[in-house]
Order: C-alpha cells, then structure tokens, then sequence
C-alpha cells in the first residue's frame, strides 16, 4: 500500500496525465483480449442464430421449468448494473466522497450490464421477430399489452433505467471528453469533438451541469430501486411457492447491489492496475466498497432466514416443502454454494487484513458474483421444478445453446469494458480535480 | 414545569387502569400496545441511527448526536411495559386462548414474552454501553483527560456500533413478528419486519428533528445545528419517507396482486373496510403524503420550525399507521376506539419519554466534543465544561458533569 501512497498526485495536472495517460495506445495483449472477447460474443450471437433458426427446442427450457438460465441471466445483469447507480448517483447525494474514482468505471458497468439483460428477454421469447407486439402503440392488428403484466412493468423499467442511466453516464463525460479533444489531433480530436458537444468549460455550462448532474441522481436513485423492484415482482406477483414473498423487492435491491459491487472489485482491481491508476482508485476505495458488502451480505443473509422461517411459520406446506427442498433436494448443492458465498464470504471482510488486501479483495468479489448467479437459479429453476402438484415436479439442466448464450453475454460485457478503459477516461478527470480541491489530495 | 411529565404518567396510567377495569379491556391493551410499539420504534431506532452515523463516518449530524443518544433512558422502561404486557396477552392475542394448529410452540405466551424481553434486553444493553462510551469519551475531554482514553472510547463505539444495527434488525423484525403480526395469528408477511424497523428509524428521525427545533437555540449547542444541519437531516427524512413508503407499496402490492384470500383479509379489513378505511387515508397522507410533498422544498428543511412541524406530522402518521396495524386485529368493530382513554395512554407514554429525556440530559454534555468527527467539523471546544455541559431551561443542575 505505502509503495505507491508516495505518487498520489497533487495537481490538477497531475491528475489529468495520470488518468488520460492511461488511454496512451495499448500494447498486443489488450487487442488479444478485445479480439478474444469478441470471439466469445460472436460465438453466442451464432448460438442464438441457430435457435432462431432451429426453434426454441435446442434450449433445456421445458414444462416444468419454462424460465431457466437466460431469465437467470437477465435477473444477474440487471442485478450487476445497480451499482454503477448506486455509486454514481446514490453515494454522490449522500456525500460519500470515496465513490469518486470509481464512480465512471461503475457507471460504465451499468450500462454494458443493462443492455446484456435487455437482450435475454429477447433470447427468450420464442418468435423474437414479433417483440414489437410488446410496445404499446396503435397498431391495426389492435394488439394491445397486458398492462397488468410484470413483464410490461419490467419491459418499461428496464428500458426507462437503461436511458437515464447512458444519459447520467455519457453527460458525466462531457468535460473530460472535451478535455480529451484539447489535447487530441486530427482524427481523433474531430470525434471527441463530436461527442463533447461543444463543451468550452464556460461558468454558465458548469452551472447548468452541476443543477443536471444533481438532478439526474436525485432521478436515478429511486430508478434504481423501482427497477430491480420491478424484476422481483416478476416472480413475487405470482403465487409459486418460494416466489410470492413480500420481501421479494427491497430483498432482490439488496442482493442486485450486492452482486454489482462484487462486480466492481472483478473488474476494478486488474484495470487500476494495468491501466496505472492505483494512486486514485486505492486501497482505501476498495476497503469502502468491501465494508459495504457486509452490509449488503447482511441483507441478503437476513432475507433468507426471514423467508425460512416465514414459510415454516405460514403452515402453508407448499410453501414448506418447496424451502425444504431446495435446501436438501435435487439442487441443495447450488442453494449452499449461494448460502456460503453470498452471506459467509462477504463476513470475511469484517477482518481488516482481508479487506485491505488485493487478492482477497478480488477472490471474495469472484465468490460473491458466482453465489449471486446461483441466487437466481435457485430461485427461478428451485420454484419452477417443484410446484403444488407432485406429477409435474422435474428437474432442469441448460443445453448447451443456452450455456454458449451465456458465454457470449459475459464476452459481451468484456469486450465493452475493455473498449471503455481506453476509449474513454476511465475515472472522471474533473471530479478528482474537485476532490484534490476539497481534500487536498486526490 | 417538572413535576407536568409526572402528571402525564399518571394521568397515562390512571386511563389505562380504567380501561383494564372496565367493560372492554382489549381496547385498553391494544392502546398500550400501541403506544408501546411506537415508542419502541423511536427509541431503538435513534440509538441505531447514531449506530448509523458512527459506522458511516457521517460528520454533519454529530451536534444531533446526543439528543438521539438520550432515547436510551427510555429502554429500560420499555422492557418493564413489555414485562407488563404479559399481564395483557389473553385480552390481545387470539392464540393464547385458540392456540393454532403447528405454531403451538412458537405462540406460547412464556417463549413468546421470554425471548421479546432477550431481545429488547440485549437491544437495551449494547445501546447503554454505546452511549456509555459516548458520554465518558466527552467528560473526559471536556477535563482534559488522556487522549488516549478518549480515543479507545471511540474505538469501542466503532465497534459496537455494527452489533447494535445487526440486533435492532433482527430484535425489531422479532419484536414485529411476536408483538404486532401475531395479533392475526393467520396473516403473515416476509417484509412485515422489516417493514416495522424501518418505520421506527423513520419516527426516530421525526422524533429527533422536533427535539433539534425544541433545542436549537439552546445555550451552548447555540449555532452547532444550524441550517445545515437542518437540511440534511430534513433530506433524510425525506429519504426514510420514500424508503417507508415504497416498503409499505411492496408490500401492498405483492399481497393486493396475488389475491390469496389468507393474506388479502389483513389488507382488505383496513384498507376498504368502515371504520378503518377513512384512518388509512390519514396514515398514507400523514406518513407519506405530505411529508414526500413538503420535504421537497428546500427552503422548509433549513427552517427549524417548518421542519419540525412537519416531522410532527410524519410522528402522528406513523402513531395512526401503528394504531392501524394493531386495533382491527383486537375485535374492534363499528366505531373508530380512540377517545379520551386512549389520548390519556398516549400522553402517558409521551410524558414518560419526555422525563426520560430530561433525566438524562441534565447529566451530560450537550454535544460530542469527545468525538473525533464533531472535532474534525467543528474543531476542539473543550475550553469551558459548562458551556457544552447540560440543563435543561428551568433545572437547576446545570454544569454538572461527572469526574
């Protein structure tokens, strides 16, 4: 930690070299994993051609498990994209100034992640040539939603949260895009001339864009919280046993920000370092983010002993039996693979060693997004296999299309993140400034 | 002036004596349950939220430290009232004299008020060592005491400030479930606990914004809460006013769409049907409503009075939403029960935080010098003891501060 304590900048310019130097042109081994990822998503687009073409068949999704991973996965990454706003809008409003230097990257995050879950619905639909019946427009076929569906709820919410979200986002770039322009040429300094929209750091744009940055928190942070909300009532608005919980909502928030933060230690920890920005995103940042999972873990930890013992306390024996079984039946051992990693390792951070150590740090954020995956599978496939009626209990295992589906949503979202980190000022030049202003240090 | 909190105790006391003695005592139990559900909120709820702002290293609320410290006076005597709630069950609860198939064990009156008084035990303990370790920290910086005492205090607030926030969500949801959920031994809800711990740190923060108003100009803490601090604290009501209400929507709504009959009756008995309907009006405008409304302006968070007008507002929200969840389920039918009975056990109770509060704050320093945070913000005062040291208008034991 010392080491590198000693070049923590303390300029403006300082700053910014430090964080546009880290788009300075990236050697071999970032293209090999650009092109590595992309690899990987054109290998899922192909999957997903060929059950286009094929028919939904080729997917493991059949009666009794209509849902299986790809609802799995799209409750994962709206899950993963929640804590880009909570970081970028909820801890700016509460004043928690270690979120600075996080703050774009995490962004990013959300909106890579909510765009990946955008498109599992889609997978999932069985004629997705027609998704456009979904929209509520006048049409001649006199189609209209059910507006009473939570898959109405969710389409809206979803894509409300994935606009204001790239707006928040791609509007918290402005400066540093300009500032990028400044110092560009040619080619170069023509497209993010473009996309800095004219920007010149006057006092009346800084004025207008601090009341919009304000505002546009103060938007998202409710956002946030109605849309994985929304996603939870998906499941709880039903009366499946093991999905029609009340709890269902603050529960599915709770677990969303827990799994984006772990999300954020994977990908924050290998890009501060390769990308030479240790001094800004530090220990310190990392040790917040960490103390804030044990909070998260605790909710999470709390929300399943709530609804064990609710189940038991309801006499309702479906319901028991269903929370029985997914304890000790046919997928026990995914339900205490979540149990361990979700609740059990987040508490390792309560000792100060582990959270301040790097390798810990990244090991637990692994542990906590698998145990998180398996959260929903758990919760979709373990209610679905085993309903109110013994003859129509079964199990489900995903085929092989679907787990390459998969594939190419995590390749996705590498890809993207990777283009981000050198297209793109990775931590916000201007906000660091402020924070040296205020602080003293950056 | 002091011996009013006494008179209100009694006169608190005196009602709920008639009532027990009289032709429906189930109304006046299902009062006192009332009052003590609320308070109970408001108590643990301000020690959890300075748990809170010791975790969260939030520096802008410590003036407010100590007036939410002083709800710990109070505990103690909320865990006689539960004691005495005992006394009570057979006149409130339908499963102790129906007891229900499958939860005979769980709903038995000894295990029930047993591990209620474990809990509110436990709460009550962590608090007291908490501000324990608070006030002392402060007396001993206002003698100019070794700093490294004051210090290793801090460090054990930081330390138990993470048990208490765990206990008060696992107490609170406990204390939810036994005392108000159980009313309906049938109806159960899995965010119902959460739902009422999340309530009482609303009310404690109401709660706590009327005492700045009452206090404010008080000599000594004189500038400390000004409109800053005021501002903030009305935008985190605002934001415990969003969080109560989309907790109270979540719930709603998962039970209104899935139409179980079970489940609907709990909801449908106060939200549609006479008499109750018109109070659940007054709760959704009194706890949400417009407080969501008036805490968006800013000018009414930085005014002292303003702020605490409407924090009394959210308080007799909260105080009819609390009433609503527990008096449909004791046989109420036809009228609304709430009359003077039940105004004489809600000054009772009123009367008994107040003197609690008194007692304590005549005690102690009125702010935390001995905190690292309150001197980091609003540097060292430790000059003069009897400026930061407490009476409260009318008492005569100002300045004392214990060796």
């Amino acid at each position: 930690m010392k080491d590198w304590q000693a070049s923590t900048p303390k300029s403006y310019s300082e700053v910014q070299e430090m964080i546009l130097g880290a788009l300075s042109p990236p050697g071999r081994s970032y293209w090999g994993a650009v092109i590595l990822c992309l690899f990987g998503l054109l290998y899922g687009a192909s999957c997903w051609a060929y059950q286009i073409l094929t028919g939904m068949g080729v997917a493991g999704i059949n009666h009794p498990v209509n849902w299986g991973i790809y609802l799995v996965n799209f409750v994962f990454w709206v899950g993963i994209a929640h804590s880009g706003t909570l970081i970028s809008a909820i801890l700016y409003l509460l004043r928690a100034r270690w979120r600075t230097s996080i703050a774009r990257a995490a962004e990013a995050m959300t909106v890579f992640a909510v765009m990946i879950a955008g498109l599992f619905p889609f997978i999932h639909l069985g004629r997705v040539w027609i998704f456009y019946w979904i929209i509520p427009y006048p049409n001649q076929r006199d189609l209209w939603p059910n507006f009473q569906s939570p898959l109405v709820f969710d389409f809206l919410a979803i894509s409300t949260y994935l606009t204001v979200s790239s707006m928040f986002w791609y509007m918290g770039m402005l400066p540093d895009l300009a500032a990028l322009r400044d110092q560009s040429t040619g080619l170069k300094r023509r497209i993010y001339g473009i996309f800095s929209l004219g920007w010149q750091g006057t006092h009346i744009q800084w004025r207008h864009y601090g009341t919009a940055y304000l505002l546009f928190a103060a938007f998202a942070t409710p956002l946030v919280i109605s849309v994985h909300s929304v996603v939870s009532w998906d499941f709880a608005l039903s009366i499946v046993p093991g999905w029609h919980s009340t709890i269902f909502a603050p529960y599915f928030v709770a677990g969303a920000i827990h799994s984006g933060l772990a999300m954020v230690l994977t990908l924050l920890i290998p890009m501060r370092g390769l990308l030479g920005l240790q001094p800004l995103i530090n220990v310190g940042t990392l040790e917040s983010i960490a103390k804030t999972m044990v909070l998260t873990g605790l909710i999470v930890g709390y929300s399943y002993g709530v609804e064990y013992f609710m189940a038991w306390y309801s006499g309702n024996m479906f319901e028991w039996d269903t929370f029985i079984w997914r304890a000790f039946g046919h997928y026990a051992p995914q339900f205490w693979v979540m149990v361990v990693c979700n609740v059990a390792g987040p508490l390792l951070f309560l000792i100060k060693a582990i959270r301040t150590n790097l390798i810990w740090l990244f090991a637990v954020g692994i542990i906590v997004n698998i145990g998180m995956w398996y959260e929903r599978f758990v919760i979709i496939v373990g209610s679905m296999s085993h309903e109110y009626v013994p003859h129509a209990w079964g199990v489900y295992s995903p085929s092989w299309v679907e787990l390459s589906i998969m594939l190419g949503s995590f390749s996705m979202f590498l890809f993207l993140f990777l283009l981000f980190c050198k297209f793109v000022p990775p931590v916000s030049v201007f906000e660091m400034k402020e924070h040296l202003w205020t602080h003293g240090k950056a | 002036m002091k011996l009013l909190p006494l008179a209100g105790i009694v006169l608190g006391a005196a009602s709920f004596l008639l009532g027990i003695r009289g032709e429906d005592p189930s109304r006046a139990w299902g009062s006192y349950l009332v009052n003590l559900v609320f308070w109970m909120g408001i108590c643990m709820g301000s020690i959890t939220w300075v748990a809170i702002m010791n975790m969260t290293n939030a520096s802008w609320g410590r003036p407010l430290k100590r007036l939410a410290e002083a709800q710990v006076a109070t505990m103690p005597f909320l865990w006689i009232l539960v004691a005495l709630l005992y006394a009570g069950h057979r006149s409130l609860y339908i499963w102790s004299t129906h007891p229900v198939h499958g939860k005979e064990r769980w709903l038995e009156a000894d295990f029930l008020f047993g591990r209620d008084l474990l809990v509110i035990g436990a709460m009550t303990l962590v608090s007291y060592f908490l501000v324990h370790q608070s006030v002392r920290a402060d007396e001993e910086k206002l003698l100019g005491g070794d700093e490294t005492s004051v210090r290793l205090r801090w460090r054990r607030q930081i330390l138990l400030s993470p048990v208490l926030g765990i206990l008060y969500g696992v107490g609170m949801s406990v204390l939810a479930w036994d005392l108000i959920m159980s009313l309906d031994p049938h109806w159960v809800s899995t965010l119902f606990g959460g739902y009422y711990f999340m309530g009482g740190l609303y009310s404690a923060l109401a709660w706590l914004a009327v005492l700045s108003f009452l206090f404010h100009r008080r000599e000594g803490i004189q500038g400390k809460i000004d409109g800053s601090v005021f501002h903030d604290l009305g935008k985190l009501l605002f934001a415990f006013c969003l969080v109560t209400g989309d907790f109270f929507y979540s719930q709603f709504l998962v039970i209104w769409y899935g139409n179980i009959p079970e489940e609907t009756k709990y909801v449908i008995l106060r939200v549609k049907t006479e008499p109750w309907n018109s109070v659940a009006w007054v709760v959704l405008a009194g706890a949400f409503g417009i407080p969501f409304v008036a805490l968006l302006s800013r000018k009414l968070k930085m005014s002292p009075p303003l702020l605490g007008a409407t924090a009394l507002v959210v308080l007799g929200g909260m105080w009819l939403e609390r009433f609503l969840l527990v008096v449909p389920s004791v046989g109420a039918r036809g009228q609304i029960p709430l009359g003077w009975a039940e105004v004489g056990v809600a000054v009772g109770f009123l009367s008994l935080e107040i003197m609690c509060f008194r007692w304590f704050m005549e005690r102690v320093p009125w702010l935390p010098v001995g905190d690292p945070l309150f001197e980091k913000r609003w540097g060292s005062l430790s000059g003069d003891p009897l400026e930061v040291s407490g009476h409260l208008p009318g008492s005569n034991k100002g300045g004392k501060v214990r060796g």
